[in-house]
């Protein structure tokens, strides 16, 4: 039957496969995030993370301190392997370009207590944690392929990563870059000196032996934590663990989001199957003569169910498949989408889940859409059909009330898509005009690592800063630049505990000052238009030989000298146990930039030192250019290399795609809400065009003798809309009750508006009427446009 | 009353060929006239009379209505004159199924914009008139086939049209449901209207005072 209705057949599939297709797309995000499992991890349900974190800061973790993590190693009992990791840039020289990649330093057991082997090579072994140590890197597949071109001979060979000349002992398979994104392992080779308690920068995570569970590794870490404090009192007073599956911390950020997609989806997928319980409502009561022919030759109800579900069962079939193939196209538009590199263990894969899940829901769509209309259409009252001459049918009243009643149900989810998505808009928009204190508008940033092994101690970095500003700054069409340590909103920000002049040092971290401390060089403010609001710039007479100088933001001028002036005061940061105190004075006062990620709630005041002064190693350079900024990033990249041709330049972005990529979450969760939601808006504008016409083609006959009897067009086309308008304002009114509290869930997801901003749920409904409104006017022109003796001829 | 001249519909085939299913009628009708237009099927009958009605604009010619040549009339004029001139009543009744006798009676005046007071009281008045006052909550398939046309007749001359237009009115009908409608055309005829009525039965012409004979379109 489907055959031989293929107008039918092709809107309802072509309806079940848009919403099918978005649910897919999504459930592929939704699978890819929470349900696969991570690539080659063995006994992966026994993986956990592990981070200290302080009482008074519960929501935040700091990390894991070197000295911390080896007490670990030493007095826990129910852990198959405890590892840490610090992922760092690791440029490989050597060839005609240095290449970079990021890189970890891990724990050298890690690997073998995750259950992953090289391809090539063997695992690290124990020892070579060890500070004296020999230098040896695992390589990842993708580094072997590219850098050695697949060299089977690549073990065993010495190359130079950050200046050092490391061995290579083996080749991890593909898709394996644990923690995220790392392409080269080193051992963890820490020194304890150099990173004393109290400095929480290492990653850590670990295996459960077999048996333990969660809340037993909870309970022996805390123990732990308690014997190290009470050893060690003015670092890790206040200090606990955070022990959870490692999947729930990896997934924290995006699962609410994901979750809120899935359901956004969902609504879709609903009104799509409204609108194929619709087109079904409306072909069976043109199936009517057939049916009550069949029943009067001996089918019983049950047997025109079953001919009737089984052609619904086809639809969704022929509507998971169509669905997928959108899917494909889903997926990869929501790809690249992403402006970022994600995880790698996130793998947007079709797989078996993927599949089931989409014939799954093509098969529950078509008996939801299906069950009602079959059932409706199976009894027709038999001596009306098979009257001769007997008309067709239009379903009765209550087909028309049902069919009325979905409608209503699509302008209602519709309403609530739509109310999130305009949230969500509103949310996006608020934080796309956040102040951040600087004027990212025709800049360059690129970052630029210099290997701890070249560049030893902060004279020699800050000589290559030195030399490498003015050049960047005499590039024809650049204006001026600068160098930071970190860029404004893009959320690498570190904190750090500070100590002003005068003030006895705290007895314990958790009570010390916190600021985000970062390293600029001279003409970063200008460059990037931050504002000195008293006191000087650093200059390039600030440089090693000169007093230690430092700027505070606005935010540190009032917290930290509230009826003082700033200027002339001293501070330091609180520097490694022992290590002799360096003074800063304070020169000037910024503005405050927000440095964290714009979605971030924290707010620390900021501290900046001069990089000719600190000497950090890996910083960001800014330009202000005079022209399309992206056009400089060949002449930057030369002029880097002009200064030390093994130096790379890497992350590459115009300051508007940093601030893009501060909030690119929401940002990506908002695009696909808002394609749902139009996808929701087309859904059930088509189901509302779809009754109101079918409508107006049962009402031909009506309708010519209405106009027989002396209705002008006018009085048709409020015949006609004021039907369709009692649907549309029943639909939103429940709709905008239902996302009253639907979109409570979105509260989280918002920025600087509340999820029942009036705005929102003023101006959707608004766009959601009048888009109904021209669903009704069309069949309602039609109907004008009858002619009456056209119209009175119509059986 | 009415006179129509060189008169033509055509209705365009494939292939550049014409139908023509009236051609070149003239004829006059006066005020008063009690008119029979009969014919073979197909001869043309209810095109001319959904013509007279002004249901049907695609024709060529010269019609005249009283002293208004509604063949220089844009489409909302005539249906303008039509709603202060004409009333119609079909073979099939055509009562809206999901409205009363009452509210079947009302719609033609909702739409000549009379006042909601005015329309119960012209409304009472018919119901009254046509002896149905018991009937007028009672739906269209409530009632039998003579009782339908009897409300499609007075829904046809409540809003007091000169020019009652009916096709067929008798044609679903047994033959004493016909012959009562019939006399109610002849009690209307004498009180003044002007009928128009297409019929097949010889007996139901004999109601009237003229007789057009229609054969291909041909008034012959």
């Amino acid at each position: 039957m489907l055959m031989k209705t293929p107008g039918f057949t092709a809107i309802a599939v072509l309806a079940l496969a848009l919403g099918i297709g978005a649910s897919t797309t999504t459930f592929t995000a939704l699978n890819a995030v929470l349900l696969r499992p991570f690539p080659l991890m063995k006994d992966q349900d026994r993986i956990v993370y592990l981070s200290e974190y302080f009482s008074k800061l519960t929501d935040q973790d700091a990390g894991v301190a070197f000295p911390d993590y080896l007490e670990w190693k030493k007095q826990q009992t129910t852990f198959e392997g405890v590892g840490a990791a610090q992922e760092a840039t690791m440029i490989v020289s050597g060839g005609e370009q240095p290449d970079r990649y990021l890189g970890a330093n891990i724990s050298a057991d890690a690997f073998s207590f995750l259950g992953v082997q090289p391809i090539l090579g063997r695992q690290f072994r124990p020892e070579e944690d060890n500070l004296n140590a020999a230098p040896v890197a695992l390589i990842g597949f993708d580094v072997w392929k590219k850098h050695f071109g697949g060299d089977p001979a690549v073990v065993g060979k010495a190359i130079s990563i950050n200046g050092k000349q490391t061995t290579i002992i083996g080749v991890m398979p593909p898709n394996w870059r644990f923690p995220d994104v790392s392409d080269l392992w080193m051992p963890l080779q820490l020194d304890e000196k150099d990173n004393p308690r109290g400095n929480f920068f290492l990653a850590g995570f670990g295996k459960l032996k077999p048996g333990a569970s969660v809340e037993q590794a909870r309970a022996e870490m805390k123990a732990i934590a308690a014997r190290i404090a009470t050893d060690h009192p003015e670092t890790n007073s206040g200090c606990m663990v955070r022990v959870k599956p490692f999947r729930e911390e990896a997934v924290k950020e995006s699962k609410t989001l994901t979750l809120l997609l899935m359901g956004a989806v969902l609504f879709v997928q609903l009104i799509a199957c409204a609108n194929v319980a619709n087109l079904l409502l409306a072909r069976g009561a043109t199936r009517t003569k057939e049916i009550g022919i069949r029943l009067a030759l001996g089918a019983s109800r049950g047997d025109i169910v079953r001919q009737l579900l089984a052609e619904t069962v086809l639809l969704g079939v022929l509507g998971s498949l169509a669905g997928l193939l959108f899917a494909v196209w889903g997926v990869d538009l929501m790809m690249k989408a992403i402006p970022v590199e994600i995880p790698y263990w996130i793998q947007f894969e079709f797989d078996w889940r993927v599949f089931t899940f989409a014939i799954g829901l093509g098969m529950i769509s078509s008996l939801l859409f299906g069950l009602f209309p079959s059932l409706q259409a199976s009894h027709p009252h038999l001596v009306e059909v098979l009257k001769e001459g007997g008309r067709s049918g239009s379903g009765g009243a209550k087909g028309q009330r049902v069919r009325s009643a979905l409608v209503v149900a699509e302008v209602a989810l519709a309403l609530v898509l739509l109310v999130g998505a305009g949230l969500t808009l509103r949310s996006f928009m608020k934080l796309q005009h956040t102040d951040i204190g600087a004027d990212p508008s025709s800049t360059l940033s690129f970052r630029v690592g210099l290997p701890a092994s070249e560049f030893p101690d902060h004279k020699v970095v800050g000589r290559f800063f030195e030399q490498l500003i003015p050049k960047v700054a005499a590039i024809s069409g650049v204006e001026s630049a600068g160098a930071t340590s970190s860029l404004p909103a893009a959320g690498n920000i570190g904190t750090n505990a500070l100590v002003l002049e005068g003030e006895p040092e705290p007895k314990q971290l958790q009570d010390a000052r916190l600021a985000a401390t970062l390293a600029i060089t001279p003409g970063f403010l200008t460059t990037c238009r931050v504002q000195l609001m008293r006191g000087r710039d650093f200059t390039t007479a600030d440089n090693s030989d000169a007093p230690r100088v430092a700027l505070i933001d606005e935010e540190a001028a009032r917290k930290w000298f509230p009826n003082v002036d700033p200027i002339g005061h001293q501070l330091r940061a609180l520097e490694k146990l022992g290590a002799p105190p360096t003074w800063a004075t304070i020169v000037g006062v910024t503005r405050h930039v927000i440095y964290d990620r714009l979605v971030s709630k924290r707010k620390f005041p900021a501290v900046y030192f001069c990089q000719y002064q600190n000497g950090e190693n890996f910083m960001s350079v800014v330009m202000r250019t005079k022209s399309a900024p992206k056009n400089y990033e060949n002449l930057a990249r030369n002029t880097v290399l002009a200064v030390n041709k093994q130096i790379p330049i890497y992350r590459v972005y115009t300051m508007d795609e940093v601030l893009l990529h501060s909030f690119w979450e929401r940002r990506f969760f908002w695009t696909l809400f808002t394609v749902f939601a139009v996808l929701a808006l087309f859904l059930a504008s088509i189901g509302l065009y779809g009754v109101m016409a079918y409508s107006v083609r049962q009402r031909t006959q009506e309708i010519g003798v209405r106009m027989a009897l002396g209705a002008q067009a006018s009085d048709v086309l409020r015949m006609v809309t004021t039907d369709g308008v009692r649907l549309i304002g029943i639909g939103l009114a429940i709709g905008l009750i239902g996302a009253f509290f639907i979109t409570r869930v979105l509260a989280g997801s918002l920025e600087g508006i509340s999820a029942h901003d009036p705005l929102s749920f003023l101006i959707v409904p608004l766009i959601l009427f009048a888009v109904g409104l021209l669903a009704c006017y069309l069949p309602a022109r039609s109907a004008m446009q009858l002619n009456p003796v056209e119209a009175l001829r119509y059986e | 009353m009415i006179k129509l001249k060189n008169l033509e519909r055509v209705y365009p085939l494939a292939r550049g060929k014409f139908f023509y299913v009236l051609r070149d009628i003239s004829l006059e009708i006066n005020e008063g006239e009690f008119v029979s237009v009969m014919g073979p099927s197909g001869a043309g009958k209810s095109s001319l009379l959904h013509i007279i009605g002004m249901h049907d604009h695609g024709w060529n010619g010269e019609y005249f209505l009283g002293q208004t040549a509604v063949h220089h009339l844009k489409p909302k004029e005539r249906a303008t004159l039509r709603n202060e001139q004409i009333g119609f009543v079909f073979q099939s009744y055509h009562l809206l199924d999901d409205l009363t006798v009452y509210e079947n009676l009302d719609i033609p005046l909702s739409y000549r914009r009379f006042s909601k007071a005015e329309r119960a009281g012209i409304v009472a008045d018919t119901l009254d008139r046509f002896n149905i006052v018991g009937k007028k909550d009672l739906y269209p398939r409530q009632l039998s086939g003579g009782q339908q046309q009897l409300v499609g007749v007075a829904r046809a001359i409540i809003a007091n049209p000169k020019l009652l237009l009916a096709d067929e009115p008798t044609g679903n009908l047994h033959s004493s449901q016909g012959e009562e409608i019939m006399e109610l055309f002849r009690k209307l005829n004498d009180e003044g209207m002007t009928i128009i009525q297409v019929t097949h039965s010889e007996k139901n012409a004999g109601y009237g005072n003229r007789i057009i004979q229609l054969r291909d379109g041909w008034v012959v």
